[in-house]
């Protein structure tokens, strides 16, 4: 089996040659540090595939470049599949020379291609393979384009191992950039180099240092406008409308001749449950579209540069804002995302802010919420969520900078990808990528939370019951002292908030199961719209799911993990506390 | 026997209902939530910083 090691700098596009090699559906993202574990993949002719991490040289110490270093140096590798940017080449071909040390043999991929002739660069490419004696192919992974070519070179093994003039070794960083210029000075066809004029016109706009702010907050009410006002919201209304006539008064007719217990359990058990949570997928899908389109278009790393400022004052870089944003996903991958971060300080530090940054999961609890209590007004709601959890960061990473993490401060570089407009077809992949996980959760730990809470709400020890003398009511009532001060101090809410630990989502699965499938009118009999409030800041803030907190245990340890569920737990207490009794000091 | 048939649809959703909860646990607590993500080849590996590769 030939082993292959897909290696070069971040945003060349090596999971996109990598899914294409593959067949693989990887997560690929215009900007750098999607990826931060090696993954594999098998192509055909018995070659083993190896996206590593995006790395700009072998020197520097960040965790990404370690895993590559130390990936090349097993000895496992029999051919590197070095990806760069045909309209970068000057700084792409720099870890191309270091890697030449590895004396391997090295296949050099311009990705790119289209866009390098675009910017007016055409290369002598057998020029350039015969002064650095490796095999070179254009390609433009985008559409495809070389990648067949690319398959065959890979099958037929004759690989050419690396320069023949390979002094390098002995060279300083300056005598390396030295003799690249002179490469390609030699290999340049055609220099009528065009600046990407767009992006930098885009870019003074964007990056102003007066406008940048206002812009930053404006693309993300539009993104929120577009999710719970013109597109989420009224298709997911829709859609809950589809739902009730087709599958709960479907169920309900065919089960009129059942025992009224069986009857329960489909209706209000398995479909009250999944039901309630998956009549959030266009909302979920709409800010998905928004996101991905801000990942597509090349903005996100302009917002990562936007945000060094604020970072800072957290005492980390804009390097940690990439993973903050991946937490507006997802907290899992966001915790692991922050492994691009250079100090362990920094990484730790980042872990533990990012699931105060709202993931999708409690999505469906603030639209449940915001359309029950604040109709007209949901955007407002769930953005002063959203900003909340953003300011709340800030204030606990000046503590922690404080306290627990005091260290220098590390320099912040980042590079700003062209613009592109996003390829239809791609926006929707990447939002089905994201969406899918969705509908994976609906029908698995939904669907099971469901039916157990259902279980536990119609049974004792001694029987079938009511659902106040059941075995859920008993475990609820245990635990509703706690939540009595924050203003909704009801078993069936505490029960809610114990299953979210599942996934956030559960918790309008199982209020689904308690209260009946129709939860907008059903609860403001049991909050007020301030005691609502104050529950939404709750599941913003409180112990992340189990998932979380695995990721935490494996990526930090033990006492990481249990003072990440510790310090949540007590913030989203203090501050549900405050908002409910300020709160009802004004209202009074 | 129609409630025969009840009880015995009702353990079966029961069961699967079970056996998910705790597959899903196992996932879940190896620290993976499904995503593409975090679903290759990461299961169960250490971060770099704890001395994984």
């Amino acid at each position: 089996m030939i082993i292959a090691a897909l290696l070069g700098n971040p945003n060349v596009g090596k999971t996109t040659i990598f899914n294409s090699l593959t067949g693989s559906n990887q997560y690929v993202g215009n900007w750098a540090g999607v990826t931060v574990e090696k993954k594999e993949g098998f192509i055909k002719g018995n070659i083993k595939l190896v996206d590593l991490p995006g790395i700009y040289a072998m020197d520097t110490y960040s965790n990404e470049e370690k895993v590559s270093k130390k990936f090349l140096e097993s000895g496992e590798v029999d051919v590197i599949v070095n990806i760069v940017d045909a309209s970068n080449l000057a700084r792409n071909l720099y870890l191309t020379f270091q890697l030449m040390q590895f004396n391997i043999p090295i296949v050099l991929v311009l990705n790119m291609a289209d866009v390098a002739k675009n910017n007016g660069l055409i290369f002598d490419i057998d020029k350039l393979s015969k002064l650095l004696n490796v095999s070179i192919i254009e390609v433009v992974a985008s559409k495809k384009n070389g990648i067949d070519k690319l398959i065959e070179i890979l099958q037929k093994g004759n690989f050419l191992k690396g320069a023949i003039d390979n002094d390098y070794h002995s060279l300083n960083e300056a005598e390396v950039y030295l003799k690249i210029e002179g490469i390609l000075g030699k290999v340049l066809k055609k220099s009528d180099v065009r600046i990407n004029f767009i992006t930098e016109k885009i870019d003074n706009l964007v990056l102003n240092k007066y406008l940048s702010y206002p812009i930053f907050l404006f693309i993300i009410f539009l993104i929120f406008n577009f999710t719970f006002s013109w597109v989420g919201k009224p298709l997911s209304t829709l859609f809950t409308y589809g739902m009730n006539i087709f599958i709960f008064k479907g169920a309900e007719n065919l089960l009129k001749s059942s025992s009224p217990w069986f009857s329960s359990l489909i209706v209000k058990g398995m479909l009250g449950g999944v039901g309630s949570v998956i009549v959030f997928l266009p909302i979920i899908l709409s800010l998905f579209l928004g996101v991905s389109f801000l990942e597509d278009s090349g903005y996100m790393a302009r917002a990562a540069l936007i945000m060094d400022k604020f970072m800072r004052k957290m005492g980390l870089s804009g390097k940690a804002f990439i993973p903050m944003m991946v937490g507006f996903g997802c907290s899992v991958p966001a915790v692991m995302s922050a492994r691009t971060l250079e100090s362990e300080k920094d990484r730790k530090l980042t872990a533990l802010l990012i699931p105060l940054m709202s993931c999708n999961a409690r999505l469906p609890v603030y639209a449940l919420f915001a359309s029950a209590f604040f109709p007209g007004y949901e955007s407002y709601i769930i953005l002063s969520l959203y900003a909340l959890g953003i300011v709340l960061a800030f204030i606990i990473g000046i503590i922690f900078k404080g306290t627990l993490f005091k260290k220098q401060e590390e320099p912040f570089l980042i590079e700003l990808p062209p613009y592109k407009l996003p390829g239809f077809k791609n926006l929707l992949l990447h939002t089905w990528d994201k969406g899918k996980g969705f509908l994976k959760k609906a029908g698995t730990i939904i669907f099971s939370v469901s039916v157990i809470v259902w279980f536990l709400s119609n049974f004792n020890f001694s029987g079938m019951t009511d659902i106040n003398s059941s075995l859920l009511a008993s475990l609820g009532k245990l635990i509703t002292p706690f939540f009595i001060p924050l203003g909704f101090g009801n078993w069936q809410n505490s029960v809610s908030l114990i299953s979210g630990l599942m996934a956030k989502e559960v918790i309008v699965g199982t209020m689904g199961v308690i209260y009946g499938s129709n939860l907008a009118s059903v609860l403001p009999n049991f909050f007020n719209p301030l005691a609502a409030y104050s529950f939404l800041v709750f599941v913003l803030l409180y112990t992340p799911c189990i998932s979380l907190i695995a990721t935490m245990k494996k990526e930090y340890g033990n006492k990481m993990a249990i003072f990440s569920v510790a310090y949540q737990l007590v913030l989203a207490w203090i501050v549900s506390f405050l908002i409910y009794d300020i709160g009802t000091l004004f209202m009074r | 026997m129609k409630d025969i048939i009840e009880i015995a649809v009702a353990v079966v959703i029961i069961v699967i209902a079970l056996r998910i909860f705790i597959k899903s646990i196992k996932k879940k607590g190896s620290g993976t939530c499904g995503c593409s993500n975090c679903s290759a080849n990461c299961k169960g590996r250490k971060s770099p910083s704890r001395g994984g590769k």
